[in-house]
């Protein structure tokens, strides 16, 4: 009766050891309590206009203007290194699946990107508020390249923003104009 | 004399040393290029120079080919990208050079999305639904709807009829489901099983007011009164519920959902 005893702490403990090993140890922390630099560093204003039916409330206001700031973040971080991986937490599946479609290597292009200000006029805010489309209108960006050259454009960018998870995430994008400034 | 000459010497080296590397000449230039068309060719010095696309979102790794002082460049992978302005980057260790151009994808497939909010309806409630359509392409472009504007809104007065309806068959994301409403009467009925010494009683089918049949699992108390009462609970599936009663001489049943209450059967 012993030796049952102990043959079958045994084989459950080999069974809890050997468990233990398939499991995939998944060590990257939740959005919210990862340090993100890129974002922290990052500085725009963004102002908004609401033309949608459905109105956003002042706080689902405030929640985008920040997400869509970080986005700009992480989207002036892959324009200028190709790293598509650390702003994944701001694209939807379709838009990581494109990105990673051309991807190779991370590539330092040495252009410094910075989106200086955002004019974001909601174009559609869905009644469930997972949804908004936008023209982002008059965005001024500088890009200062390696030979200390620099260059002023300013745009108007319609994006498609889907709010998943904990925050929003870009979807899909146009430029419709990027024009030289003096 | 002889260190003035020395002086000019290592001046014309040090200017030599920092002379800036010669822009390679775009022998081809296109203002709009489609990406997979991109074969663009350079006429440089430089035979390991590295290309690069560089689109409003990302930079992408272009193939390059040296071949007698001209150097060719191709997208390494075909596909699709961001539309819009772009640079082509081409560089060796020292230097950067940068040409505008304008890309657009070869083909697109347009993926119309239509998104419903919200996503489960109750006619019991409201039927109106808000849709906003757009279209976008397989590479995340915004396609517009047509030639004024690039999304559309409205609202819409779903069926009544309880079902889930997909506004796009190819993607499950979009579809909605309108659920039945509360049942609108209920009516019951027995039968008598004298080899078991029970009653057997059936309410249903119990449909709302657009002749949906109510939620499975829905609760049904069944109250039957002979000399005490007593009740039994049951859930309804397919809009029907059956309980079983003791057999009674004499019997009064009836069957309630919340405030909703059946006919009252007597049985002798």
């Amino acid at each position: 009766m012993r030796f049952l005893l102990f043959g079958l702490i045994i084989l459950i403990s080999l069974f809890l050891f050997l468990q233990s090993r398939l499991m995939v140890k998944n060590e990257e922390k939740p959005v919210f309590l990862k340090e993100d630099l890129i974002t922290q560093n990052h500085q725009t204003k963004i102002n908004t206009k609401i033309a949608s039916v459905y109105k956003p409330s002042e706080y689902q206001i405030e929640v985008l203007q920040k997400d869509y700031a970080n986005i700009w973040a992480h989207l002036n971080h892959l324009y200028q290194t190709n790293d598509v991986e650390i702003g994944k937490e701001y694209y939807t599946e379709n838009w990581f699946k494109q990105i990673c479609s051309q991807y190779q290597n991370k590539i330092d292009t040495q252009i410094d990107r910075k989106d200086l200000n955002h004019f974001l006029e909601i174009q559609n805010w869905s009644s469930d508020g997972l949804i908004c489309t936008a023209i982002d209108k008059n965005v001024n960006f500088v890009y200062n390249y390696p030979n200390n050259q620099i260059k002023k454009t300013k745009a108007d960018i319609a994006v498609i923003l889907h709010f998943q998870g904990d925050n929003w995430r870009i979807d899909a994008i146009k430029i419709l104009n990027e024009t030289l400034v003096n | 004399m002889r260190e003035l000459t020395v002086l000019i010497f290592i001046l014309i080296t040090a200017i030599s040393c920092n002379k800036k590397e010669e822009k390679p000449i775009w022998l081809n230039p296109k203002s709009v290029t489609a990406f997979n068309d991109i074969a663009f060719r350079f006429k440089t010095n430089t035979e390991d120079m590295q290309a690069f696309l560089i689109t409003s979102v990302q930079p992408i790794i272009l193939k390059t080919e040296y071949k007698n002082g001209i150097l060719e460049v191709y997208p390494l992978n075909k596909g699709g990208i961001i539309e819009g302005k772009a640079e082509i980057c081409l560089r060796n260790n020292n230097s950067s050079f940068f040409y505008d151009v304008e890309v657009k994808n070869n083909k697109k497939t347009i993926l119309k999305e239509d998104y419903r909010s919200p996503k489960t309806l109750n006619p019991d409630s409201s039927l109106l639904q808000q849709r906003i359509v757009y279209h976008v392409d397989e590479f995340s472009n915004v396609i517009p709807i047509n030639k004024e504007s690039l999304f559309f809104e409205d609202n819409l007065i779903v069926s009544t009829k309880a079902k889930t309806y997909q506004t796009d068959k190819n993607n499950p994301l979009n579809a909605y489901y309108v659920q039945a409403g509360f049942c609108s009467k209920i009516n019951i009925s027995h039968k008598i099983i004298l080899n078991k010494d029970v009653i057997e009683v059936t309410a249903g089918p119990l449909i709302d007011n657009f002749r949906n049949l109510i939620a499975d699992g829905t609760l049904v108390t069944f109250y039957y009164k002979d000399e005490r009462t007593s009740m039994v609970e049951a859930t309804t599936l397919n809009g029907v519920v059956k309980v079983e009663i003791p057999l009674s001489s004499h019997i009064e049943v009836y069957a309630q959902i919340n405030q909703l209450k059946s006919n009252l059967l007597k049985i002798k």
